[in-house]
């Protein structure tokens, strides 16, 4: 039985001539876990999943797929056993050749014979929903299609990791809806997932632990909940009136109550008292006149946190 | 050796897929060697006054064919992983756990069992239409098999070392055409080089040009296998095979390193 992280990332650092592409980054990954890699473009997610992989050797520290380290040649093969990957900006299979074709060539490079591919290919196809498709060249299958037999390729051999590189990128709502679905359902089967997505929502909802990287630096990694939670636990409050408030009554509202913002004809506060929305409430009506449309409250949304660190804003948000 | 052999069959099985979805421009590629092949025998028949018949014809199409199979390994092998980089698939096939240099021997095995059924597909329109004699005797197939195949390692070298020069500095499969085709007229594959003061020795150094010689010696000249193996020539090709061989695996493995390096094994 092996107890420890599946992955482990550790001080991993990759210069590229004179420019530090990533920059000690650490972080680990369990069993049956979706850990979300979140950053801008050339952030260095790419490069760090690919270190993870073994397809780029770091300068410095380790990655290591069950105990084996990835930038050493044997021991990559070793543990790529336990890996599959669908990388960002590839085709990932051979699209002139079909479903079957292309799961049975793959199959074939992991040693696997014919009897044993065409029995998993139904296994994987059918999970899929590919199995009508299966004699269908890739080239003539929609985007999300070929996007699922890049995952049907990447699963073959049944690794215990998938790592799945800005998977609904490209894909329509529809198809990645449905690429959703089934990552939900691969990690029911006990798949550990690394994704690197641009889409916040998408990390919010499947991740239990996500990873933040600018410039190649880590900024935040934690539970998802537990980051949400640490950033910003502060609830906004938006008060939506039924016009902008005249420059005389946002005068006094903004003498009375510093920290609210004003965004044309709407109000955000963070964190008022109950008593506070009460007064403000009874001064907008008695110096100008206002009438207050609706109070709502707003939670912390991962997009916010996600905007907030790469930006570099603290929570107060000032600029570090 | 189970494992070696399921390679060799899944890049074999990739090899005859592609080739059905490329069948027209296979059926093209047969019919321009052919007609090549007609076209410069006929030149060497009116270079010589009508000698260039029977014996010679056939030495000729001997060396056209084995560096028919020679280019073709070596603009397979580079083009294919070229192709992979740009497709993701190299990454993919790094991915698998296979060591890349076995993917790329079996790929070589793959081409060299591809290319030698469509030869003898040319073969078998030339013959007929020059009624070139095919006078050996048929248990000298074996021993012509042995050198053919030991002509084709110097090749794969070559294309070894195209490929991981491809891999870190891209765009050299451009190179990969021009050289196969310099190798036909530098090799003496199409007329043997005897004599000719600069060519020949410098020939020696070349693929496939000790390989075809002795093969002309078995096929044509009737020279037996066990007189082959004894003569400095044998012993030329196979310190040529093992030169090309051993340059082309320093090359592929400096490359591979180089690669993961840079982080370059998708770029193309």
């Amino acid at each position: 039985m092996y107890n420890e992280p599946l992955v482990v990332v550790d001080n991993i650092t990759k210069n590229f001539g004179g420019k530090t592409a990533v920059s000690k980054v650490s972080f680990t990954l369990d069993a049956g876990e979706i850990l979300a890699l979140l950053g801008p473009n050339g952030a260095g997610k790419t490069t760090t999943i690919k270190m993870v992989l073994g397809l780029i050797t770091p300068t410095s520290g380790t990655a290591a797929v069950k105990g084996h380290n990835m930038s050493v040649a044997n021991e990559m093969r070793a543990g790529v056993h336990y890996l599959g990957a669908v990388l960002e900006g590839a085709r990932n299979a051979y699209w002139r050749l079909s479903i079957l074709e292309n799961l049975r060539y793959f199959g074939g490079l992991r040693g696997m014979v014919l009897k044993e591919v065409d029995e998993k290919a139904v296994e994987l196809l059918s999970i899929l929903n590919l199995l009508e498709y299966q004699d269908q060249e890739v080239r003539k299958l929609s985007r999300g299609m070929q996007q699922k037999v890049a995952i049907a390729n990447a699963l073959m051999h049944d690794p215990e990791i998938l790592v799945l590189d800005e998977p609904t990128l490209g894909l329509d709502v529809e198809a990645a809806r449905l690429l959703e679905e089934t990552i939900v359902r691969l990690v029911q089967r006990g798949k550990a997932i690394i994704l690197t997505t641009h889409v916040m929502s998408l990390a919010e909802r499947l991740a239990d632990r996500i990873f933040v990287i600018n410039d190649g630096q880590q900024v935040a990694y934690d539970d998802t909940q537990v980051l949400l939670r640490q950033f910003d636990t502060r609830t906004t409050v938006e008060i939506k009136t039924q016009q902008p408030l005249p420059s005389y009554v946002w005068e006094q509202v903004s003498d009375r109550f510093p920290s609210i913002i004003k965004r044309d004809a709407v109000l955000e506060w963070v964190e008022p008292e109950q008593h506070q929305i009460v007064s403000l409430y009874q001064m907008l009506d008695q110096v100008g006149g206002i009438t207050v449309l609706s109070i709502t409250h707003r939670e912390p949304k991962l997009e916010e946190v996600f905007l907030s660190l790469t930006r570099r804003v603290s929570p107060d948000g000032v600029h570090a | 050796m189970a494992y070696t052999l399921n390679l060799i069959r899944t890049e074999l099985r990739k090899s005859l897929l592609f080739g059905k979805s490329y069948s027209v421009q296979y059926i093209a590629d047969h019919f321009f060697f052919v007609v090549g092949f007609l076209i410069m025998a006929g030149l060497f028949n009116v270079a010589t006054d009508g000698a260039y018949t029977g014996d010679a014809q056939l030495g000729s199409l001997i060396g056209y064919l084995t560096w028919r199979v020679a280019a073709g390994i070596i603009r397979g092998i580079v083009g294919s992983v070229s192709n992979d980089a740009q497709w993701g698939t190299l990454e993919q096939i790094w991915l698998s756990g296979s060591r890349p240099t076995s993917v790329i021997l079996a790929r070589a095995i793959a081409l060299v069992a591809f290319f030698t059924v469509r030869v003898l597909f040319i073969a078998l329109f030339i013959v007929p239409v020059l009624r070139i004699p095919m006078s050996f005797p048929l248990h000298t197939l074996p021993g012509a098999l042995f050198l053919y195949l030991l002509t084709l390692i110097s090749p794969f070298g070559v294309a070894l070392i195209l490929t991981g020069l491809q891999l870190v500095y891209k765009n050299v499969e451009a190179l990969a055409f021009p050289l196969a085709t310099i190798l036909l007229f530098l090799t003496g594959a199409l007329s043997p080089l005897d004599g000719i003061s600069v060519l020949y020795p410098l020939s020696r150094f070349l693929p496939i040009s000790i390989g075809v010689d002795l093969l002309r010696d078995l096929l044509v000249d009737g020279v037996s296998l066990s007189t082959i193996i004894l003569q400095p020539a044998f012993l030329g090709l196979l310190l040529n095979s093992a030169m090309y061989l051993g340059v082309g695996w320093f090359v592929i493995n400096w490359a591979k390193g180089k690669v993961l390096a840079h982080g370059s094994l998708a770029h193309y």
